[in-house]
């Protein structure tokens, strides 16, 4: 009976697994990010711009000997640019087998969600960068909006921004 | 004296613009032919007299039929049953007799024949889609309405496509990027989320500067979708008749527009036709603007 049950809970699993998601703040909205491609968050430094860099990319860092590209978040998503403060943070992500940096207002938590919770975006409209949506998830009455970040830069971003 | 004819002025302002606003759809309203209107009804009405036609005389014999059968069986004795059984059964006789002597015939008769197809079974009619032409179903007896009111303009939405009043705000709204500018955000109310629109940006384009955004307090649901419009302040419903009503015989220059009252000095919504206008994947306003 119990190995019964304990099998009906892991195909419950399978079937709709629970995903982890860093969130943060852009604007005065909560964003989420899955907590695997999160490699760290660290504390705004100075970022050197990049002459000729692309309009999104805020310019480099030097993480520990190595150089990363922080992106403008705000400005990948069409939003307007915040202040940097001391809650801003750049969540340093691996994408595609990248590693770039985003810039944000604040990092929040880690939470939990089943893939069955996730909502499909209410999509309206047809800007490019709606397609970062992944879904929307409600969670301690706020709406979580959940990015896709392997959508976040296109097949020549990518190249653009490693060369 | 100079300041208080600007204060005036400053005040005056916003009701000259509602009004010049209502001026032009009722001026837009009252410029349509009103024969087009008349002839459509003359077919609606046609319509509903020969449904009534078909259906009624199935019904009456039906039963008549029915209370005939039961008055014989109640008034025949039982000499007379026993003489009708009798009858009846020289009849199956006669019959029996007859198809006999047809058998063959009828077997020869079978395999030339071929067998009736059968009878398709009639498909479910597909829901009529009302033309922008159509008078609005809802609209054809006494209706009520909510009024509301979105940037200085009464506006009205018929009960019966009412699909809730919720209370929300900027604070309770979250808004998505990559987004149009109508489109206000994701207004969560209790178990679901409403896809908040600017109504001001759709209703007056013209006199409206975004100030929505900050003012709205109800999210109104457009019938049981997730499409609701922000309003600022939420008043009485009215009951209305449709003689009230100016109403738009052509509805697709503004499909959310149903008709304007003049005693209410308001706009009714055709709540169908802005759900059709916001559910448009090509983006249903920027045409509307042309």
């Amino acid at each position: 009976m119990a190995t019964t049950s304990i099998a009906l809970k892991n195909a419950n699993q399978s079937e709709d697994p629970m995903l982890q998601w860093v969130t943060f703040r852009l604007e005065n909205e909560i964003y989420g990010v899955n907590v695997m491609q999160v490699k760290e968050v660290l504390r705004y430094s100075e970022i050197a711009p990049v002459p000729g860099a692309p309009s999104y990319v805020l310019g480099i860092i030097h993480l520990r000997g190595t150089v990363v590209t922080v992106i403008d978040t705000c400005q990948r998503f069409g939003l307007p640019s915040g202040e940097l403060t001391d809650s801003t943070r750049i969540m340093i992500l691996e994408v595609e087998g990248h590693v770039i940096g985003i810039l944000v207002d604040a990092v929040s938590e880690v939470v939990y969600l089943r893939q069955s919770e996730i909502e499909p975006s209410p999509n309206v409209g047809n800007d490019e960068s709606s397609k970062f949506i992944q879904g929307v998830c409600h969670k301690n009455d706020i709406l979580l909006i959940l990015v896709d970040l392997d959508k976040l830069l296109s097949e020549d971003e990518w190249s653009e921004v490693s060369n | 004296m100079k300041d208080t004819k600007s204060k005036e002025q400053a005040l005056i302002g916003p009701q000259i613009a509602v009004q010049r606003y209502l001026d032009d759809l009722l001026q837009e309203a009252t410029l349509e032919p009103p024969v087009e209107h008349l002839d459509e009804l003359e077919t609606t009405v046609d319509e509903s007299d020969s449904f009534v036609d078909l259906e009624e005389p199935g019904f009456i014999d039906s039963d008549s039929l029915e209370s005939e059968q039961v008055t014989s069986e109640i008034g025949l004795s039982e000499e007379e049953l026993s003489s009708l059984d009798a009858s009846f059964k020289d009849f199956e006789e006669a019959i029996s007799a007859q198809v006999n002597g047809l058998s063959s015939d009828s077997e020869e008769h079978d395999t030339i024949e071929p067998e009736p197809e059968p009878e398709p079974e009639p498909e479910p009619e597909p829901v009529k889609k009302i033309s922008r032409t159509d008078p609005l179903p809802w609209a054809t007896g006494r209706f009520e309405c909510l009024l509301f009111y979105v940037g200085g303009l009464k506006l009205a939405v018929p009960l019966v496509e009412l699909g809730g009043i919720f209370q929300s705000g900027k604070d309770k709204l979250t808004s998505i990027f990559g987004q149009p500018d109508w489109f206000m955000g994701v207004a969560n109310v209790g178990e679901f989320n409403l896809r908040t629109v600017d109504t001001a940006r759709w209703i007056m384009p013209n006199h409206y500067e975004g100030e929505m955004k900050d003012n709205f307090k109800f999210v109104i649901q457009l019938d049981r979708t997730d499409w609701g419009v922000a309003c600022e302040r939420v008043a009485e419903a009215i009951t209305l008749e449709p003689s009230q009503v100016k109403w738009r015989s052509d509805r697709s220059k503004r499909p959310w527009l149903a008709g304007t009252v003049i005693d209410h000095m308001c706009a009714i919504l055709d709540v169908q036709g802005f759900i059709e206008l916001l559910d448009d994947p090509k983006n249903g306003f920027k045409s509307a603007q042309k």
